[in-house]
């Protein structure tokens, strides 16, 4: 695993998004929310004191620079002690942090950025919140929600209305 | 299907089609997400989102459906294949041996299965073969019907196989299970046992049990020497009767127990040599380590009673209860306020009190409760006929109470609800048989508790006037379960006035009104919410016995009215041929014409308790069994 570097500076790892924007997280931190910068940093053998760069270039700023938002308060917040009121913040934290003025397109980019470096838990924070918006809802309201054509044929509609009998489709 | 939807005039921009915008990989993910229903609509939306729930389903970690019991045929596609599923609940009330093998799966650790009187004993044996990584099993009647087979081999086999288990719940009747080897099979039960419940066992197989393993501890041979319960925590069960001879029995063989509930109902009258007396209710805490005691002699098959217990045996039990979080005693006729006065002063991190039959049982109880540092939660004082309004106000300053049950308990009127009208955690309340008139609901309608669920059964003094008295205020935002059960005075005019009120009910019992009728139903149907969808968030409702239902209410329960209706109670008597037409066409509608109480959260009137409160641990999310939030449609 890393070692501490014996200089004073710490080790970055920049995401650079579309138009060449940097946006720097510690090394630390990259270590424990991304797989890819895990796996990455793992099979790297000399590195002195250079910064991992990633790039992203087919993602916006602003999801890259919530992205590195995110990873900053889990490592934050993973050092700190685990209580009740712990979590309670952190969920509170959540809501501000997808609050009302995301929506469904930067939703979908923050989601691609968090894939690409593998970070698990914005991963999981975006699932469940699309997962949200879409629960108890009928197949119409659904495809509203999600902007979504209905290219069912006739056929594949009374399949899985009789498939499902019990539920009304 | 309809054309996509028409431009607005004036919008925000459409949001990215989901399909495109993200890999299908991602879109399973989030389908993973959803609970069955609701995956199964996202399934609807079109061709991509049917192919990912297809392939979500197949690495689906939790797969719950207790709100309604598929058939074989409807079940098998739905599971397929799944080697990522960990948590497995289900209601089988319609599966057979047959589908024991969607049931049992490898890797589960969690399996929850409600109502499977079709199954046999087959079911443990399956389990015990495929399931041996299981941490948690419940499972409730099993092998009821007549001609199937449930004996102790399976049990023999479950207790072997499933090596992990730490909870155990198995609601059944333990008399199936007898053997001479039945103490002793419990020695091959998992280590890591912490939790056990039994539905009902013979006292005399329970005695069996604990002297097994009492004398196993106690013999010389330490390396040898079958090891039984060695971590269990909590048990509970039901017996015949309660004796002296059990609590010391228990307090020797399981002296790691930290919640213990007890429940009987006697058929004969006992006698002094099997019974709980003061001697006996010493023994029971004698390390001091219990947080959770529940105590209770039912009164279904004889007006009986822990006649033989008394202050003294209260005293002497409360001086060693100091970590007691929970108590709950019932059939306690004896004891007066000196017992249970003992119990709040000595048991200062109590939350949970309840006391049915208390018939000694006055405001003095309460009198400085407001002195200790007590937060109770959960009050629960049922049948307590001394109990006044005073003794309420008392209660009331413990500003935490969240569920609080004063059942029949008659001196009750309005200023004890008007004292509880301004507890900002009260969720339930149950006002059943208290003398309360329209004016208490006036003062719930103004108060500002957030309640969940009220219930007003055989409150004969409430007329119509105390709908809108109780519908004033911020009420409406969080009532969803309403009992107005058993009140004369009560006619269609209410019901129209509550369906006006727009308030999303999920619940509504309404048995035995005889002014409520046709009318009733026609303004429930009705309701709408959101505009699109027709009628009533409601998902059970009790008409049962209500003299102005004719069969033309009949067609008001077709679809489209209704479209959540789970459960529903009539009259049986009611035109035969519209019933049966009715379940036809909404076959998973549980029907009930015969008077049964309806509904899976319902307070069990028959112990006149809901047991193991300590599980929902907000008290609130007390629908145990259905995923919140599901719409439920036929």
């Amino acid at each position: 695993m890393a070692a501490a570097p014996s200089g004073s500076r710490t080790r970055m790892v920049t995401l650079i998004s579309k138009g060449g924007r940097n946006f720097k997280m510690p090394e630390a931190v990259a270590l424990v929310s991304s797989r890819s910068c895990r796996e990455a940093l793992d099979y790297i053998e000399y590195r002195g004191n250079n910064t991992m760069m990633i790039k992203l270039l087919d993602i916006d700023p602003k999801p890259v620079s919530m992205l590195v938002n995110f990873c900053n308060h889990m490592a934050a917040a993973a050092t700190s002690a685990a209580s009740d009121d712990a979590a309670q913040r952190m969920r509170e934290w959540e809501e501000r942090f997808l609050g009302d003025d995301v929506d469904q397109a930067l939703l979908y980019d923050l989601l691609s950025a968090a894939i690409s470096i593998q970070a698990d838990g914005l991963i999981d924070l975006v699932c469940k919140r699309v997962a949200h918006m879409i629960k108890g809802k009928t197949p119409q309201e659904i495809r509203t929600i999600l902007g979504i054509q209905d290219d069912l044929t006739p056929d594949q509609r009374d399949e899985i209305r009789t498939d499902n009998s019990w539920i009304d489709i | 299907m309809s054309p996509p939807d028409p431009i607005e005039p004036v919008s925000p921009p459409p949001p990215p089609a989901m399909d495109f915008a993200l890999p299908s990989a991602v879109v399973a993910t989030i389908l993973s997400r959803l609970d069955v229903r609701s995956l199964l609509l996202a399934s609807a939306a079109c061709r991509c989102l049917r192919s990912c729930a297809s392939h979500a389903l197949s690495f689906l970690p939790a797969f719950h459906l207790l709100e309604v019991a598929l058939t074989h045929d409807l079940l098998r596609p739905l599971m397929p294949r799944n080697p990522s599923l960990r948590s497995l609940r289900l209601d089988c009330a319609r599966l057979e041996d047959a589908a024991v093998g969607c049931l049992a799966r490898p890797g589960l650790h969690e399996l929850t299965l409600l109502n499977c009187d079709n199954l046999s004993g087959r079911l443990l044996r399956e389990l015990s073969a495929t399931c041996q990584d299981l941490r948690v099993l419940s499972l409730n009647s099993v092998a009821e019907r007549r001609d199937l087979a449930m004996g102790f081999s399976d049990l023999e086999a479950l207790l072997g196989g499933c090596s992990n288990l730490e909870s155990l719940s198995l609601a059944l009747d333990f008399s199936k299970f007898d053997d001479p080897n039945f103490g002793h099979v419990w020695s091959s039960a998992s280590e890591g046992l912490s939790s056990l419940e039994i539905g009902y066992i013979p006292l005399s197989m329970l005695l069996t049990l604990l002297t097994v393993a009492i004398e196993s501890k106690r013999s010389m041979d330490c390396i040898k020497a079958p090891v039984f319960f060695p971590s269990l925590q909590k048990l509970y069960l039901s017996v015949d009767f309660i004796t002296d001879h059990l609590i010391e029995s228990i307090s020797t063989a399981l002296p790691s127990l930290t919640h213990l509930d007890l429940q009987d109902a006697p058929i004969l009258e006992p006698t002094s040599e099997s019974d709980l007396t003061n001697a006996g209710l010493q023994q029971i805490n004698l390390r001091g380590k219990l947080k959770h005691i529940s105590l209770i002699r039912s009164l279904e098959f004889l007006s009986t009673s822990f006649r033989r217990v008394n202050d003294l045996g209260i005293l002497l039990m409360s001086e060693k209860c100091s970590h007691l979080e929970s108590i709950c005693l019932g059939g306690f006729s004896r004891v007066t306020d000196t017992g249970f006065r003992a119990i709040i002063h000595s048991c200062s991190g109590l939350h949970k009190l309840r006391v049915s039959h208390g018939s000694h049982l006055t405001d003095l109880v309460f009198h400085d409760i407001g002195a200790t540092s007590l937060c109770l939660t959960h009050v629960s004082l049922r049948w307590c006929n001394l109990l006044t309004n005073v003794g309420i106000e008392r209660l009331s300053c413990n500003k935490d109470l969240n569920v609080l049950d004063l059942r029949d308990c008659k001196s009750l009127g309005d200023e004890a609800v008007r004292a509880l009208s301004c507890l900002p955690r009260l969720h339930i309340l149950l006002l059943d048989g208290t003398d309360i008139t329209n004016q208490a609901l006036k003062y719930l309608g103004l108060g500002t508790c957030p309640l969940v669920s009220l219930s007003l059964r055989g409150c004969r003094n409430l007329t119509n006037d105390c709908i809108p008295l109780l519908f004033s205020g911020s009420i409406k935002q969080s009532l969803q379960v309403l009992d107005l059960s058993r009140i004369p005075s009560l006619t269609d005019d209410a019901i129209m006035l509550i369906a006006r009120s727009r308030t999303p009910l999920t619940e509504l019992r309404l048995r035995e009104n005889p002014k409520i009728g046709d009318a009733s139903v026609m303004a429930l149907a009705s309701m709408q919410f959101d505009g699109a969808i027709y009628g009533s968030t409601l998902q059970l409702l009790d008409l049962y016995d209500c003299c102005g239902i004719t069969p033309l209410a009949m067609r008001w329960f077709k679809k489209p009215y209704f479209p959540r209706l789970r459960w529903l109670g009539l009259t049986g008597s009611l035109n035969r041929i519209m019933v049966d037409a009715l379940v036809r066409s909404r076959p998973f509608l549980h029907m009930s014409c015969g008077g049964e109480e309806l509904g899976t959260a319902y307070w069990d009137s028959s112990s006149d308790w809901y047991r193991h409160d300590d599980d929902d641990s907000d008290g609130l999310d007390g629908e145990p069994v259905s995923d919140s939030d599901t719409i439920t449609e036929d």
